[in-house]
């Protein structure tokens, strides 16, 4: 009896060596004349594998600006101070200078605050957590490290876009809403027969809702207006400026509509309170031309889109197609493009322009040896805990210490294949998953220690702490899962690790500690 | 009991302390996140990060630089060191690039950048919602559980102390906050919570034992 049981264990420790040496050396073949590993590799996170660092300064051209801005200053002062010669005393002109280039100062370290906090913004519209920022607020420098992947590069292309959303009449120009009137912003890919259309869909706010509603009223699709030669060739330069179909099509409508007879677009004109605009009149009596009336939207007078709306919409929201995909990285590309652009609408422009001065990858911050020191470190707390458990129960903690190692090998198998990133927290996780099991054989061998117990009571102690076990872990799945849904890529790693220790110890346990506890 | 109030009352103190320290001087920042200035350069032949390391050795004080790799062609690094960087240090650096590798680099080869400091509420900030969040449903679940308040503040009670000593340990021992922290304090909370409930489980086991031995047969 006692000979089948110390057989089993022997078995189970040969299985647990075979696992932990797959696990933790590896299998290799034969690859083009290289040992390769057949076991997928670690994911590594950004603090080990590397990131993007980028330099953000304001621009030179605003530095110019400001500083002509600051000669101007200075001049007026010193017209003001040519002026009061006679009445002032230089020691007054002096303050004002003072006064002058404080505000001033003042004003332009407002400006870099106020960028920084678009620039946070702006990563945190396009769910970018996993950022680190360094601001200089004396000069405005924003160090800015992100993680390295497909989307950051088309991240950097619209992150230092000023980002002055407007939308404006067609004709006239007139804004009638900016950024100030944006509530969010949505972008969607809906499948549709083996192509995906990419939209936009700007959401208001309460302000914002009630300017577009009467936008859609005064531009519906019949509303027209009457432009001078002046206005009209505007109008077509910035339709010219727009890639888009629609405002394509509106130019050929004009186009059409040039037969019309002058006689008729008056009466028109006239009739229709829709098309009556102050500044489509022609002031001087010359002839005009009636164009559709149509809003643009821009960003930085770019003008993105051209259009009219066919019915009077109240919802507060402006649907927009922003093309459709069969590819699917074009598709992906798209949505990043998208992303960009809602980060851009939905918060403030910047109040100052800024660019890009440094753009390159950094290796991780962590270093190889880094790494080795903190499994060293963790390898050397779980040595420390196994003598204990050893100490406390000879042979039992021997076993103890065995499984648990196995368990172990088990993990960093399962979290190859399950492509786990590794941070550092992640890392910590898997010495947290080495206690963790530990502590379950602790309880057990706690209650197996009686050495009158008969086999049934040992497998009623053992299932009782089992359950226990499960109950105990509760706080641990609940934290583990939490920690999966935070898009910071060290959480997520100690959220992914714990959750697959926590699902990897149950089974172990069920497996193989059953399988040993009911050995006869 | 008196052992407990005694233990209390220390740790009360050491968490003064370390409030005290850092609203005076602050926490001590690892070179990552402090202010200083950065040194980038290709050299054009393969290096590595130690062989880097050891030359700016040579040049700084060898515990306040940090060695990075630039791009992946394994030719450029990125030096970052908290003192002001001279033309002479500069000067220096080259030469001994130029006979280590054997390459003809200038001083112009080195771009030299001042690199501002990292708030640390900004690398503390995203851990608030995850430690929150599950602290609040871990409470519920202990509240569910062990029915009552006790185990609830006892869980908290546990909670504080350990990461609050944990930050009057970096805080006193004016150990450098680095990239290694938050780790800790994540696998110190998930072991204060395992540590917690499995108590809790046993202390809820005996007294379930106690109550079938008390049961009238």
């Amino acid at each position: 009896m006692k000979t089948q049981k110390k057989l089993n264990i022997a078995l189970t420790i040969l299985v647990i060596i075979l696992v932990s040496l797959i696990s933790f050396v590896g299998i290799y073949h034969l690859d083009k004349n290289q040992m390769v590993s057949s076991l997928p590799n670690y994911i590594l996170g950004t603090d080990a594998s590397g990131y993007r660092f980028i330099t953000l300064v304001p621009s030179e051209i605003q530095t110019e600006n400001e500083n002509e801005s600051i000669d101007l200053g200075e001049a007026k002062v010193e017209d003001n101070s040519i002026e009061t010669e006679n009445n002032i005393e230089n020691e007054n002109t002096e303050n004002t200078v003072e006064d002058n280039s404080a505000e001033k100062e003042n004003e332009k370290l407002n400006n870099y605050k106020k960028a920084e906090e678009v620039f946070r913004a702006r990563l945190k519209a396009l769910k970018i957590d996993d950022f680190i920022l360094a601001f200089d607020n004396k000069t405005g420098k924003i160090e800015l490290s992100l993680p390295e992947n497909e989307q950051t590069d088309i991240i950097l292309s619209d992150l230092v876009q000023k980002g002055n959303f407007e939308v404006s009449d067609t004709n006239t120009g007139e804004v009638l809403l900016t950024n100030k009137d944006v509530k969010s912003v949505n972008v969607r890919a809906t499948d549709t027969y083996g192509y995906s259309i990419v939209g936009m869909d700007i959401n208001f706010n309460l302000n914002g809702t009630k300017i577009f509603k009467n936008i859609t009223e005064q531009y519906n699709s019949d509303a027209t207006v009457i432009v001078n030669a002046v206005d009209n060739e505007t109008a077509e330069d910035s339709t010219d400026e727009s890639d888009n179909n629609v405002s394509e099509a509106t130019t050929e409508e004009n186009a059409t509509q040039e037969n019309t007879s002058e006689e008729n677009t008056s009466e028109e004109n006239a009739t229709d309170e829709n098309t009556t605009d102050e500044n489509a009149v022609d002031e001087s009596g010359a002839s005009g031309e009636e164009v559709k009336k149509t809003i643009d939207l821009k960003i930085d007078d770019t003008v993105m889109l051209s259009t009219s709306f066919d019915e009077v919409i109240d919802s507060g929201k402006l649907e927009l197609s922003m093309g459709s995909y069969v590819d699917a990285n074009d598709l992906q590309s798209a949505l990043y493009g998208g992303y960009n652009i809602a980060a851009i609408i939905e918060n403030d422009p910047l109040p100052i322009d800024y660019e890009v001065t440094g753009n390159i990858y950094v290796g991780g911050r962590i270093q190889t040896s880094d790494i080795n020191t903190i499994i060293y470190v963790l390898i050397g707390i779980g040595v420390i805990i196994s003598i204990a458990m050893i100490i406390k129960f000879k042979m039992k903690g021997v076993l103890s210490t065995i499984l648990s190692v196995g368990y172990i090998a088990v993990l960093l198998i399962a979290l190859r294949y399950t492509n786990v990133t590794l941070s550092l927290e992640g890392i910590f996780a898997i010495g947290f998953a080495f206690i963790l099991d530990l502590g379950f054989y602790y309880v057990l061998f706690e209650k197996l220690k009686d050495k009158k117990l008969t086999r049934e009571e040992k497998i009623e102690n053992y299932d009782k702490t089992l359950k226990k076990y499960c109950m105990s872990i509760i706080p641990l799945i609940i934290l583990s899962i939490i920690c999966c849904f935070i898009n910071w890529d060290s959480i997520y790693s100690f959220g992914m690790v714990t959750f697959w220790a926590i699902d990897i110890s149950i089974l172990y346990n069920l497996i193989v500690t059953n399988f040993i506890i009911r050995s006869k | 009991m008196k052992s407990k109030k005694i233990l209390y009352i220390a740790l009360v103190i050491i968490f003064i302390i370390a409030i005290i320290l850092t609203a005076t001087i602050g926490l001590r920042v690892d070179l990552n996140y402090a202010e200083g200035n950065t040194i980038t350069f290709t050299v054009g032949k393969s290096i590595t990060t130690k062989e880097i390391k050891e030359i700016a050795s040579q040049i700084w004080n060898s515990k306040n630089i940090l060695v990075q790799e630039v791009e992946l062609f394994g030719d450029s690094a990125i030096i970052k060191v908290t003192e002001n960087v001279t033309d002479e240090q500069v000067q220096d650096l080259c030469s001994k690039i130029n006979e280590k590798y054997g390459v003809e680099l200038t001083s112009s080869s080195f771009s030299i950048e001042h690199i501002s400091n990292v708030k640390l509420s900004s690398i503390i900030e995203p851990y608030i919602i995850p430690f929150g969040l599950s602290t609040l449903l871990i409470v519920a679940f202990y509240a569910v559980r062990y029915k009552g308040t006790k185990k609830m503040v006892e869980l908290i009670r546990n909670l504080i102390i350990s990461e609050g000593l944990l930050y009057s340990i970096y805080a006193i021992a004016r150990i450098p906050v680095n990239e290694l922290v938050m780790s800790i304090a994540l696998f110190v909370y998930a072991l204060a919570v395992f540590i917690s409930t499995i108590k809790s489980e046993m202390q809820l086991d005996t007294k379930s034992a106690k109550k079938e031995e008390n049961k009238p047969e």
